[in-house]
């Protein structure tokens, strides 16, 4: 009986920690869009040359998620990077550093203090733009692709290209050969607001999808292939560690 | 199963266990009684931090999976080099960090914003659990990364622009006597089963587990133990004691 107080106490001490937590910081910059925000180090990164040898150093602490190849987590907890466009990857970064994209797991690693300034991130970006991408990524179960394509066709191509290719002066990403959950999660963050820094024309382009019709075309894109010479042969390692 | 009365008599750690009643009665009998039946309470003897480690640690094996679960990004190589307000991990006690893993898995375990404006832990979380909600380490794979972070041999402890003055440095150490050592040990070396080693942590971790502790923003396992004691501990004391506890060697000289 004793050890039931104890056990009711501490689930007592839980709910009122999971209701204070409710509402907190994170949740108030939710819907304010920043998609692109002129000024700041973006701008600034964009201007630079990059040095690949210093990104390749710059690199070693992002591999410790994103792996060495640049590949992420065929289960999309990691996004693939490898071969993403420049301008695109110094976006996201410029973003992530400057809290106009929530990113808790990977925000340490954005500052300053850890990858250094604002070359850091030409340089950074300039190697992982080079790196060959993943011939084995995560996709979904295949069984909606028809649906798929015809929401891609009426809805994404105009942005992302017939091949999910992207468009790199206008920040579009590559997001063929993506990991099937990694796209679910983003879309789903876009389309609530979540993910503060997203085009608006594709949060409202994307207004009235259903969970069908996400799910779908996630399936449909991360099928989409990126050219050959874009790809790692299967089993590639990254020799530079 | 050991006779629950046993913490009464026998040396050492026994009497560490008397004293935290003592505090705990202070506080009403609510709170003492609820100590009283947590289980780690009534635990036989309590190992010494370094016999926590699981007898054979497949050293090679887990330091590899301490790479591939990317726990080297925040905590550094043999968790030696934490970044910003994360902790150090090489020493601490297995038993501690499995339990503590795991609440961060299963979210029971967060903390006040950081510097991102989420929960302290989230981050964590963010690398262990995969967008569908499952698992990507295991709990063997816990337990073989916590067995072997605790054979590694702490870090150095960090050098300080200002040390505390000797009196208040004389007035830390009492304060930590009277509310700490009950479980942590002297000057936190030897906790109890269960808590985790503090001295030598790293002074802004430190500091920021007691806020969240007392702010009750971090509840779990036997942090709530640690709230009633927190109760009447200022945030300059609270400072003093961080100061004090990150100043400690790690292991006794």
């Amino acid at each position: 009986m004793r050890r039931n107080l104890a056990i009711t106490l501490g689930a007592a001490a839980l709910a009122l920690t999971m209701l204070m937590g409710a509402g907190g910081a994170s949740d108030e910059k939710t819907n304010v869009n920043v998609w692109n925000a002129e000024g700041g180090e973006k701008d600034e990164a964009m201007k630079l040359t990059p040095n690949l040898e210093h990104g390749k150093e710059v690199y070693e602490v992002c591999s410790a998620c994103h792996l060495p190849e640049g590949w992420g987590s065929k289960d999309g907890t990691f996004p693939q990077i490898a071969g993403q466009h420049f301008e695109v990857i110094i976006k996201q970064l410029a973003d992530i550093r400057a809290l106009n994209r929530d990113n808790p797991t990977m925000y340490p690693f954005a500052l300053p203090k850890e990858i250094g300034g604002v070359q850091s991130i030409t340089d950074v970006s300039a190697y992982i733009a080079k790196l060959p991408m993943t011939p084995d990524n995560g996709e979904g179960d295949g069984s909606d692709l028809e649906l798929g394509a015809k929401l891609y066709k009426d809805n994404c191509v105009k942005c992302h290209g017939e091949g999910g290719e992207g468009k790199h002066e206008k920040w579009y990403p590559r997001i063929q050969g993506q990991h099937f959950n990694y796209l679910i999660r983003q879309f789903r963050e876009i389309k609530s607001g979540k993910r503060r820094n997203s085009n608006p024309d594709m949060v409202r382009q994307i207004e009235g999808f259903s969970d069908r019709d996400v799910v779908a075309v996630m399936d449909y894109v991360s099928r989409l292939k990126a050219p050959k010479d874009m790809v790692a042969p299967p089993g590639w390692t990254n020799p530079d560690f | 199963m050991p006779d629950p009365c046993s913490f009464l008599s026998g040396p050492g750690p026994a009497r560490r266990r008397m004293k935290i009643m003592r505090v705990h009665r202070l506080k009403g009998l609510v709170i003492a009684a609820a100590i009283a039946a947590a289980p780690w309470i009534v635990e036989a003897n309590p190992a010494r931090a370094d016999d926590t480690a699981p007898a054979a640690v497949d050293a090679a094996a887990a330091k590899k999976l301490y790479l591939r679960r990317s726990c080297i990004a925040c905590h550094g190589k043999d968790g030696q080099k934490a970044i910003q307000d994360y902790p150090a991990l090489a020493g601490q006690r297995a038993d501690y960090m499995v339990a503590q893993i795991e609440d961060i898995l299963s979210g029971k375990r967060v903390g006040s914003p950081d510097a991102s404006g989420n929960p302290r832990a989230k981050g964590m979380r963010g690398a262990l659990v995969a967008p569908d909600g499952s698992r990507r380490i295991t709990e063997d794979e816990v337990k073989a990364i916590s067995g072997w972070l605790a054979t590694l041999a702490p870090p150095p402890i960090e050098a300080v622009a200002t040390p505390l003055e000797p009196d208040k440095a004389t007035a830390a150490a009492a304060m930590f006597a009277e509310k700490c050592e009950a479980c942590h040990g002297a000057a936190g070396r030897e906790p109890l089963e269960g808590y985790p080693r503090i001295a030598g942590q790293k002074h802004v971790y430190v500091l920021a587990q007691m806020k969240d502790i007392k702010s009750k923003a971090r509840s779990n396992g036997q942090s709530e133990a640690m709230q009633t004691i927190l109760d009447d501990v200022s945030d300059a004391d609270m400072e003093l004691l961080a100061a004090f506890v990150s100043a400690q060697e790690p292991i006794a000289k």
